[in-house]
């Protein structure tokens, strides 16, 4: 008979830096039921909406995560915008879409270099971590900013891009893409990669929609729903499909995170192309009063933001649902039956944030 | 463009009823969120089927039960540990209940409102205390100041 035993993870650990703890039940070596447990950080973010400025939250918002920071803001921009009901120029918009496949880009390659360290592959987890740089460095270039850059304002942008620049960031990604091919090749057609990745995790089409999945992390168990494709930013201008596997297993999600960088470039290409000359942003007066929902496409998955304002400065309520709050419980499901040993992996596959988690 | 999302507010009771009618149409739960609000919270339930977005808003007092729905959508769980441990709602048989320790958190409740306290900065004694003290600083200044003067003379 095989005996039972519970295992710590975390809230330290070699493979996640950030914390989170999960009580593992073992069979064994099998997991058998995992129990998660998260806020040794929560840091309350969204509370400070009421003691802070409207248009001063956006530098609030933005520190949710040094990641997807610029998402954030921009996500918590658009939701004050519908309530003001304020149409932005269309310039905005596609500088916008650009930082944001760019921060797609980083997110993705970040958590590349920190899945291959995590399998024991370091030349491959340098790599990826080097090709990041070279967005960070444009990221800095344009805005100033290697993280946290906050060029979000309710009601456009405060930085503007001029074409010499683009054509350079164009020139730039069309280079990256060759070394990309050449390193995302090892994640999907190395022996010892594919034998850490394939058939393990394996969460199906059902029990992706059934508990909630959100981002590459439900793309990869075969549903095509991109929040992009809703048109926010400049999004309806752009041409682009969704990038889904069939193999609903981590390494389906290897393969769907690598497809997006590639595909990313390729927006960041349609929409240089396309950005019109216009204003960077409008004034917009007085106080919000109402509520509204945006949703956003985030490297992770799909991010929601509700604002509710009550005609003064401060807002009564700024809501942030981020995509690794909605993993979790598909990461759990993944989890149930899993060999002890690929534990870290399956966490990793989720690209759990638990920064954005702890807003 | 711009999405276009559904916001209907309906009573608690039927709130299991359209999480029903959300799964069997194969919508996800997408987030719960809490408002606080003059008598109590609005909390709000989101599903998205495919690229449609509704939202229910339910009106709840202070103190009132809220039924679970984890036990139809399992993440609902999270969110419903989350809502009740910061904005202190009363959300019942959720099926991972984590009984106030899903978040590490000193202070209970922290996203709740805070009621104003009539209770006033001082106490009648402490400002007739302060009135005497401010009265003798004042005699004392004007025995400093007939004395200055008497010397001058």
């Amino acid at each position: 008979m095989s005996q039972r035993t519970i295992v710590p993870f975390g809230p330290q650990h070699p493979v996640l830096p950030e914390p989170i703890h999960l009580d593992l039940v073992l069979e064994d070596e099998k997991v058998v039921e995992a129990i998660p447990k998260i806020g040794y950080i929560h840091r309350g973010l969204e509370k400070l909406v009421e003691k802070r400025d409207f248009n001063d939250f956006v530098y609030v918002i933005e520190r949710t995560c040094g990641i997807c920071s610029f998402m954030h803001g921009m996500g918590y921009v658009e939701a004050v915008e519908r309530i003001f009901d304020a149409e932005i120029p269309d310039r905005a918009k596609y500088l916008r879409t650009i930082w944001a496949e760019m921060s797609r880009i980083h997110s993705h390659l970040l958590w590349l270099g920190l899945l291959a360290d995590a399998f024991g592959f370091e030349a491959l987890f340098y790599q990826c971590w080097r090709m990041r740089e070279h967005v960070l460095d444009m990221f800095e270039e344009a805005t100033g900013g290697r993280v946290i850059f906050s060029v979000n304002k309710v009601g456009g942008v405060l930085k503007d891009m001029p074409a010499e620049m683009l054509a350079k960031f164009v020139n730039n990604f069309n280079a990256m893409e060759k070394e990309l091919k050449a390193l995302t090749d090892v994640f999907l057609h190395d022996y010892s990669v594919e034998s850490r990745l394939r058939d393990v995790g394996i969460l199906t089409r059902d029990e992706a929609i059934r508990l909630g999945a959100a981002g590459p992390m439900m793309r990869a168990s075969d549903i095509a729903i991109d929040t992009r494709k809703l048109g926010y930013a400049a999004y309806e201008d752009i041409d682009f499909e969704i990038i889904t596997s069939k193999n609903c297993d981590s390494y389906a999600r290897c393969e769907v995170r690598i497809g997006e960088i590639f595909q990313s470039i390729d927006i960041i290409r349609q929409a240089v192309a396309k950005i019109p000359d216009t204003e960077i942003s409008i004034d917009i007066k007085g106080n919000p009063n109402g509520e509204a929902f945006a949703r956003m496409e985030q490297p992770r998955g799909e991010a929601i933001y509700y604002v509710r304002a009550n005609g003064t400065k401060f807002l009564d309520r700024a809501r942030v649902r981020t995509p690794t709050f909605a993993n979790l419980t598909p990461l759990l499901k993944t989890l149930e039956g899993a060999e002890f040993a690929d534990v870290p992996i399956l966490v990793l596959t989720i690209d759990p944030c638990i920064s954005c988690t702890e807003r | 463009m711009r999405e276009k999302y559904v916001l209907v507010e309906i009573t608690p009771d039927l709130l299991p009823l359209k999480a029903i009618k959300a799964k069997n149409n194969r919508a996800r739960l997408v987030q719960i969120c809490s408002v606080n609000t003059a008598e109590g919270y609005d909390l709000l339930y989101s599903f998205a089927e495919m690229y449609n977005f509704v939202n229910y808003k339910i009106a709840v007092k202070e103190g009132d039960e809220v039924p679970s729905i984890s036990d139809i959508y399992p993440s609902a769980a999270l969110y419903e540990n989350e809502v009740r441990e910061l904005f202190g709602v009363n959300i019942e048989y959720i099926n991972l209940d984590y009984h106030e320790s899903l978040y590490n958190i000193d202070q209970p409740t922290p996203f709740k409102a805070k009621k104003e306290t009539a209770k006033p900065k001082f106490t009648p004694e402490e400002i007739e205390a302060m009135k005497k003290a401010a009265a003798a600083k004042k005699a004392a200044a004007a025995a400093k100041k007939a004395a200055a003067e008497g010397g001058n003379a």
